[in-house]
């Protein structure tokens, strides 16, 4: 009986061991912001945010009587991936209902684990406008984001332009 | 066609692999492809290529695609693209060391080319 407890123990701070050793992932920024139509604040938003790295992950809130709202940052944390390295590519997607409308708030690729790529390091503060008529694509550090969106980054310059010329 | 760009493209197409064959739709990798690489190419096929790696039986998942020039001086040329590492049962491929043939008579590595041989009836 005894030594089943010491080989439980053992066992049980070497998983926690290995726990430890993971890598904290962050597959969506904390994202703050506000929404706006046709120039005013818009209230009661649904926003349903939707991360895929392996799997899908749903989450989602609601603007505020302003139009703000806080979408907390999403983490994983791999262990398998500091003994068995692989390529870190997320799917992330959020879909703002509003008015009886699905609106393309924010759709983007993300490649890299650490938090705030999505702004360069910044805080993810952004304001979004769901009248905009289309969405607008713009590169960060190699990833895609097609957004109602403006925050504060400064995309990539145009990859076509440096390999094919202007 | 200067003498780095093809080194360029490459390089360029290697890294965005994982950004277009993680897309869902196809209409959402056209839009990638388009911003990264303007009018300059299309896909070849309606679908991405797929390959069965390592892992439970059935599972697919997209791996690579076909590119071809559209303008000049990528005109008549044709693009093969795969992904690397990405899923934990890519590494049941990676771990598959054993060798095997190929259609040239060189021994190569029996993982990569067992998933090589999946796709092989979609590149041709």
């Amino acid at each position: 009986m005894t030594k089943k407890i010491i080989v439980s123990l053992v066992l049980l701070i070497f998983s926690y061991g290995v726990y430890a050793m993971g890598i904290k992932q962050c597959l969506f920024s904390e994202m703050t912001g506000v929404v706006s139509f046709e120039g005013k604040p818009a209230a009661g938003v649904k926003l349903v945010r939707m991360v895929d790295k392996n799997k899908e992950l749903f989450d989602e809130t609601v603007t505020d009587e302003e139009g703000n709202f806080h979408l907390p940052a999403v983490y994983r944390t791999s262990i398998l991936s500091k003994i068995l390295p692989m390529e870190f590519i997320v799917l992330q997607k959020i879909t703002a209902h509003f008015n009886n409308k699905e609106y393309e708030m924010w759709s983007g690729t993300k490649t890299s684990p650490k938090e705030n790529a999505e702004s360069k390091g910044k805080p993810l503060v952004v304001a979004c406008n769901l009248s905009q008529p289309e969405v607008e694509s713009i590169i960060v550090d190699g990833n895609s984001i097609h957004s109602r969106c403006t925050w504060d980054v400064e995309p990539d310059p145009s990859q076509a332009d440096f390999l094919f010329g202007e | 066609m200067s003498s780095e760009q093809p080194e360029k493209i490459a390089a360029a197409l290697a890294r965005d692999v994982y950004i277009l064959t993680k897309q869902k739709t196809k209409k959402d990798a056209i839009r990638e492809l388009n911003l990264r690489y303007k009018d300059n190419f299309s896909f070849a096929d309606d679908n991405l290529l797929t390959a069965k790696t390592g892992g439970p039986p059935g599972f697919q998942v997209s791996t690579g695609f076909v590119l071809l020039g559209k303008k000049k001086p990528l005109i008549g040329h044709a693009f093969i693209v795969f992904r690397g590492t990405q899923y934990l049962a890519d590494w049941l491929t990676n771990g598959n060391l054993t060798t095997s043939r190929s259609e040239s008579g060189f021994l190569v590595h029996d993982g990569f080319h067992s998933a090589f041989n999946t796709m092989k009836p979609r590149i041709k």
